[in-house]
């Protein structure tokens, strides 16, 4: 287990990378401020619109920094952003163009997400969202803190 | 030249399963794809994609290597072999993945591209070849000696972005002097914060290789939202007349459905969405009409295409643990081929999720149709069960008051899956039969084409 988890801890070497409002974030700036969340989304994926409802209401308290990749594909990129200004997330959205980034993290359902620390060591890998899954993060970050 | 680069390694790979055993002809299917990286310091990445297939009855046997190898260094990326390539939201390329549908599309060739913060320019050349996965088989939709060429630039700063694009195809049937067809056009956008507004516009110029006579087309597609009191406004509109170039490109779609009854040759409509939170709810509403431009009567006459959509949905939250959401929908289908002729639909859907001694996920469907001069209801309802952490057990319940050839005469419905979630992908086991579709349960959605039999998963990746 703990080698895969270092496997891929390498992959979060991203550099910059491009938000669909134009904005680029520079991931050097964001490693070390805080824990990192990596989710995978799309708009017809309910359980994905729960899991970022839900990141929402405590990525604050969490402390954490969220990124979030849609699949919806650039066809529907007009859609996207229509739903994300009604949602009000306050997140960064990155469109995965040809589900590049969704073969990079070796993602193969929707949602899938990553919480990495702010050394950049993985601490959990999320297939599907259960409603335990708020509370297990919150679990983690305490732990891994107070090592 | 750092000799030290194999010490630096990074591995990953993705696992998409599947083996499938139909209840009543016994045929089994089963198909693997997925994809595996390996790369040496930040400048060379080695991957291939693999697909492989084998079928009882032995058709379809596919066992294929896609690989890729890429070269990054600075701004420059340089990529060999199989390769993925989107040029201005599909709209004039569109030779990218779509995992959901297993819908897998290459160029083997030569990509490069230079990418700077704000502006990227990019070329290729290449050949492309296909993948398509229908009734439980992966199959080689495009193997043909097509030649693409193509280049992009791109710039966008923070309130405004520009995209030009040109691709040209040559076809070896194509007769001379004209041996190529092209697509090219352009997009312009403006995002203040408060106000985006975007256009895209395509051209297609081309020698049609049986009549040999000049092929011309233009794509139009427009995207404005806005946010007024809080309420996130959205209109979009298409024109696309001639614009399909060769299914090498998918122009973008408005409607929740992402159809397009002209298939991107003849489709014009508009649609309008409104989005807004109010408390612990999220409501959305779109209404959204694409017709095919050839029949020109926007009343849809039996012998028209076209599709209608309008919606309004809701995600509401009760208390820290309890989430639901509502959809009412009406859908009009006219001869939307393979799967519609003319159909109207009315649905109700609730879903949802609590946390009593274990999670427990329902949810309820309701649609009433009418399918040329058959009414019809299907009416359905689901439950998911979380006894331990990342083990879900489902049960899935449909019927439809009659039975209709689209059902294959069927009118009853009822899976049983188990679904072990782990870290790193799942496994599920599904008994039973099942219409197709988008199919959300045990915390994962996916679409899913209709089946009877048992079906074994296996999702996995690292």
């Amino acid at each position: 287990m703990k080698l895969f988890l270092t496997l891929i801890i390498a992959l979060v070497d991203v550099g910059s990378i491009k938000t669909l409002d134009r904005g680029i974030i520079d991931m050097d700036t964001i490693w070390g401020k805080g824990p990192v969340y990596i989710s995978f989304w799309a708009t017809w994926c309910t359980n994905c619109v729960q899991e970022l409802d839900e990141i929402n209401k405590i990525k604050d308290s969490l402390g954490i920094f969220v990124i979030t990749v849609n699949e919806d594909g650039l066809r529907k990129e007009g859609r996207v952003l229509s739903f994300l200004k009604g949602k009000k997330w306050d997140y960064p959205v990155v469109m995965d163009e040809g589900q590049k980034l969704m073969r990079k993290y070796g993602v193969t359902a929707l949602p899938t997400s990553f919480l990495y620390s702010k050394d950049k060591k993985l601490l959990k890998r999320f297939t599907g969202f259960s409603s335990r899954d708020a509370a297990l993060m919150k679990e983690l970050l305490r732990s891994f803190e107070e090592k | 030249m750092n000799i030290l680069f194999f010490l630096v390694v990074q591995f990953n790979f993705t696992l998409n399963g599947e083996y499938l055993l139909e209840r009543d002809s016994l045929s089994e299917y089963s198909s693997m794809f997925g994809n595996f990286q390996h790369s040496f310091n930040k400048n060379f990445l080695v991957s291939s994609d693999f697909i492989f297939q084998m079928n009882s009855d032995f058709r379809g046997r596919i066992a294929h290597l896609r690989p890729q190898i890429t070269f990054q260094g600075g701004p420059l990326v340089v990529k060999f072999a199989d390769f993925q390539e989107d040029f201005q939201k599909s709209m004039i390329l569109a030779v990218e993945h779509d995992i959901a549908f297993k819908r897998l599309r290459y160029i083997r060739g030569l990509s490069a591209s230079m990418d700077f913060k704000k502006a990227k320019i990019s070329a290729f050349s290449g050949q492309p070849f296909n993948y398509d996965y229908e009734s439980f088989s992966f199959r080689v939709s495009n193997d043909t000696m097509d030649l693409l060429r193509g280049v992009n630039l791109q710039y966008s700063s923070r309130m405004l972005g520009f995209e030009a694009s040109y691709v040209r195809l040559n076809r070896q049937n194509m007769p001379e002097p004209f041996a190529f067809q092209e697509i090219y056009g352009c997009s312009w956008g403006f995002d203040n914060g408060s106000w985006k507004i975007d256009l895209n516009l395509a051209r297609k110029w081309g020698v049609d290789p049986i009549t040999f006579k000049r092929l011309k087309g233009i794509g139009l597609y427009t995207f404005s939202n806005t946010i007024v009191s809080g309420v996130s406004l959205s209109l979009s509109g298409v024109y696309y007349d001639s614009i399909n170039f060769w299914n090498y490109n998918m122009p973008p779609v408005i409607t929740e459905k992402e159809l397009l009854p002209g298939a991107g040759n003849s489709d014009k409509g508009l649609s309008l969405g409104a989005g807004f939170r109010a408390g612990g709810a999220y409501i959305e509403g779109s209404v959204g009409t694409v017709v095919d431009v050839d029949e020109r009567n926007v009343i849809f006459p039996d012998k028209g295409k076209a599709f209608q959509e309008s919606y309004l949905k809701s995600d509401f939250t009760l208390g820290r643990s309890n989430y639901f959401n509502l959809k009412v929908a009406r859908e009009y289908f006219l001869r939307v081929e393979p799967e519609y002729e003319k159909l109207f639909s009315y649905y109700l859907e609730a879903h949802g999720k609590s946390v009593l001694k274990m999670p427990i996920e329902y949810s309820l469907r309701f649609s009433w149709n009418r399918e040329d001069s058959v009414d019809y209801s299907i009416s359905g309802f689901g439950v998911g069960v979380e006894p331990v952490e990342g083990l879900n057990l489902g049960f899935q319940v449909e019927r439809s008051s009659k039975k209709i050839s689209r059902f294959d005469f069927e009118n009853f419905w009822s899976i049983f899956e188990i679904i072990y979630r782990t870290e790193f992908g799942s496994l599920s086991l599904v008994i039973g039969n099942q219409r197709g579709g988008l199919i959300c349960s045990g915390g994962m959605c996916r679409i899913v084409p209709s089946f009877d039999g048992v079906k074994l998963g296996l999702d996995f990746g690292f």
